[in-house]
């Protein structure tokens, strides 16, 4: 029986299970990714608080320190005169300056002078009018917010008292270039962070990219920076791609997304198929089974049939057997009882025509002679069919015969017993014999005593007994020249009662054959007849040979 | 020995076949000589009422009787010591080699199986007895 192949998950659920894998993986992948926007917010927080307040601090710390050349002038001692003051101030400026690269250019207002670099000082004087007049106080302190200068450049400018008393110390002004202290406080911090700082609109500092990435961009922090008497500055904070692990795009979680889905597709579908194809094994197993039961189930029910057969086959032989052995005793016991009455009307019809014989004429004693020849007729057919009924029933004692020397004994009876018929037989090969010998004898006798009885009138009967081994049987033949036998009758020869012949030429009543093929069928072998119409007739019987177990019962 | 007492008693219930015998026996003189009993209860009961001092020559005995048949009295027959010796030949129309056998061995002298001869009826009872009463040596 041809079935299909079991089957895996069709496309579809595969499909399915890739997208549900990547759906999954995509979730997950946005969970840490808001777990790592967290984590990025809460250090861009905490970044832009600390570098807020380290501007905050490092620029007031550059304001701080913008006193010390002037005060290294005046506590310098020596010969205090202003030519000698200016050039300690220059060369202690330039010291300062060289340290601080922030800080383009300084004025003492003591009237040390303006040193610094010819680009600062250029800024200085463009800057310096314009903040004398706007301040009140020519001694103010103060911080100015990013100042557009020529060149491009930013810069603030601040003023501080060289000591506690401006009327006797004077005052110290700079122009600090804010994007170059900002670099220095901010350029080893935060990194991985894309720091910028602005005033208002401009633009102070910048370190990583203007425009980090979008998603990047919405984590960044500012903090609010208060330098002196502008507006506040801005210090932004925002990660950048270098941030490890922020570069992750969704393309690159979907891959294992997809892979692992994909794997976990074909595990399913191989995990099916292989239980698929458990089950369908195990069906088939079942089915098997269940065939194999139906089967059995069969083979027993035939067995059953057969056994019931076997025992009615029993039944019905015992039935026959019984049958049979009524009917042989009925038989048995019909010729025997007849035989009495009859053997009265015999001995009585003789009695008197010998009693009354004168008394009887010619006629009288005619009709007596066929009473008694009819009623002994009777009597010797009766005898015939005890014969027979007897072959029937004796029980058959095989013993290994020779053969030979039992033919020429009954050719002797025969000759004893019927010298008329001048018996001469001509005995050939004669191989021995398994089988009852009264059996044997009886065989031989009748069929030699016919091959003498049907001959021509006035022919010598001849006679050639012999015998042959074929497979396992032996196989005796009696062949004679006498009147032989039409071929169409053969059958008749070995019934009872049948004759093929007038009695008057042959006597006899047709039942030495019956009772001849009745015991050699109880041997377990065969009788048959070959002849024509006065050409000889050939008569056969064959008998099986002694089997291994017949030979150990009788040694 | 009384003079009166028969010398053969032929025990048969067939009146037939008692004719017959008998009419053989007379023709060869020997009829009066023989005493008919119908079966065996008769043979026995003829048998006591002899005493036991009665030894015929010949008992003739049919096997199939009524009331006690040939096997019943040959056993009686031979459990009496005074005819246990007494010769008994059965007489029957059995030549069944079972039937044989039997009465040998229930003591049974000798068996003849009934013959029909229509040129002399019954005649081989006669040559029967004759052996009996003229050849055999019976113990009495």
């Amino acid at each position: 029986m041809k079935r299909s192949e079991p089957e895996g998950l069709g496309p579809a659920a595969i499909l399915v299970i890739i997208l549900l894998g990547i759906a999954l993986s995509v979730l997950v992948w946005q969970n840490l990714r808001r777990e790592r926007d967290a984590e990025v917010e809460r250090q861009a927080e905490a970044y832009a608080e600390a570098l807020g307040e380290a501007v905050s601090s490092g620029i007031q710390a550059i304001v701080a320190a913008l006193p010390q050349p002037a005060r290294r002038v005046q506590l310098g001692g020596g010969a205090s005169s202003a030519p000698a003051d200016a050039a300690r101030w220059q060369s202690a400026a330039a010291d300062f300056l060289e340290q601080n690269p922030s800080t383009l250019a300084l004025l003492a207002e003591p009237g040390w002078g303006l040193a610094g670099s010819a680009e600062g000082k250029e800024i200085a004087r463009q800057v310096l009018p314009d903040l004398r007049r706007r301040a009140a106080d020519p001694t103010s302190e103060f911080l100015t917010p990013p100042i557009s200068v020529s060149g491009g450049r930013e810069i603030v400018a601040a003023q501080v008292r060289i000591s506690g008393d401006a009327r006797e110390s004077g005052t110290v002004f700079a122009v600090i270039d804010p994007a170059v202290a900002l670099s220095r406080i901010l350029d080893k911090r935060a990194l991985g962070y894309a720091v910028s700082v602005s005033a208002g609109d401009q633009e102070l500092y910048r370190r990583g990219p203007a425009e980090p990435k979008r998603d990047l961009r919405r984590l960044g922090r500012t903090a609010s920076i208060k330098i002196g008497t502008g507006p506040p500055w801005t210090l932004r904070v925002s990660p950048t791609a270098e941030l490890e692990g922020l570069d992750l795009s969704s393309l690159w979680v979907l891959i294992p997304g997809l892979l692992g889905s994909a794997l976990v597709a074909a595990a399913v579908h191989f995990g099916t198929l292989s239980w698929r194809r458990e089950s369908a094994l195990r069906a088939a197993n079942e089915r098997l089974a269940q065939q194999i039961d139906d089967t059995r189930r069969g083979e027993d029910s035939l067995k059953r049939l057969s056994e019931e057969l076997e025992q009615r086959v029993a039944r019905r032989t015992a039935e026959l057997n019984e049958t049979i052995v009524e009917l042989e005793t009925f038989n048995y016991s019909v010729s025997h009882d007849l035989r009495s009455p009859l053997g009265a009307v015999i001995n009585f019809a003789a009695i008197l025509n010998e009693d009354c014989a004168e008394q009887l004429d010619s006629t009288a004693k005619e009709h007596l002679n066929r009473i008694v020849g009819s009623a002994s007729a009777a009597v010797s057919m009766m005898d015939a069919l005890l014969a027979y009924s007897r072959s029937g029933r004796t029980e058959l004692h095989k013993t290994h015969l020779a053969v030979r020397p039992l033919v020429e004994d009954v050719c002797d009876e025969l000759s004893a017993s019927a010298p008329r018929l001048k018996c001469a037989v001509k005995i050939g090969e004669m191989p021995d014999a398994y089988a009852d010998e009264k059996v044997v004898r009886f065989v031989f006798s009748n069929l030699i005593g016919n091959a003498c009885k049907f001959t021509h009138p006035n022919q010598e009967p001849s006679v050639e007994v012999g015998g042959i081994r074929e497979g396992d049987e032996v196989v005796y033949f009696v062949r004679d020249e006498g009147i032989g036998f039409d071929m169409r009758f053969v059958d008749k020869l070995f019934r009872v009662f049948e004759r093929l012949h007038v009695s008057q030429s042959y006597p006899g009543h047709g039942v030495g054959l019956a009772i001849v093929a009745r015991l050699v069928r109880r041997h377990g072998g065969r009788v048959w007849a070959q002849g024509a119409v006065d050409k000889g007739a050939t008569f056969y019987f064959a008998l099986p040979v002694a089997s291994e177990a017949d030979g150990r019962e009788t040694t | 020995m009384d003079e009166r007492r028969p010398e053969i008693l032929l025990v048969e219930d067939d009146s037939n076949d008692v004719a017959v015998a008998l009419r053989a026996f007379r023709r060869h003189s020997l009829a009066e000589r023989v005493h008919v009993l119908r079966d065996g209860a008769e043979l026995i009961d003829y048998l006591l009422a002899a005493g036991s001092r009665f030894r015929p020559k010949l008992i003739l005995l049919d096997l199939k009787m009524p009331r006690l048949d040939g096997r019943g009295a040959l056993k009686e027959l031979r459990r009496r010591p005074e005819t246990r010796h007494v010769p008994v030949v059965i007489v029957s129309s059995s030549d069944q080699e079972h039937d044989i056998r039997e009465c040998y061995e229930l003591g049974a002298n000798s068996f003849v199986v009934k013959q029909l001869n229509p040129w002399a009826p019954g005649e081989y009872l006669v040559h029967t007895a004759r052996y009996w009463l003229d050849m055999n040596q019976a113990i009495h």
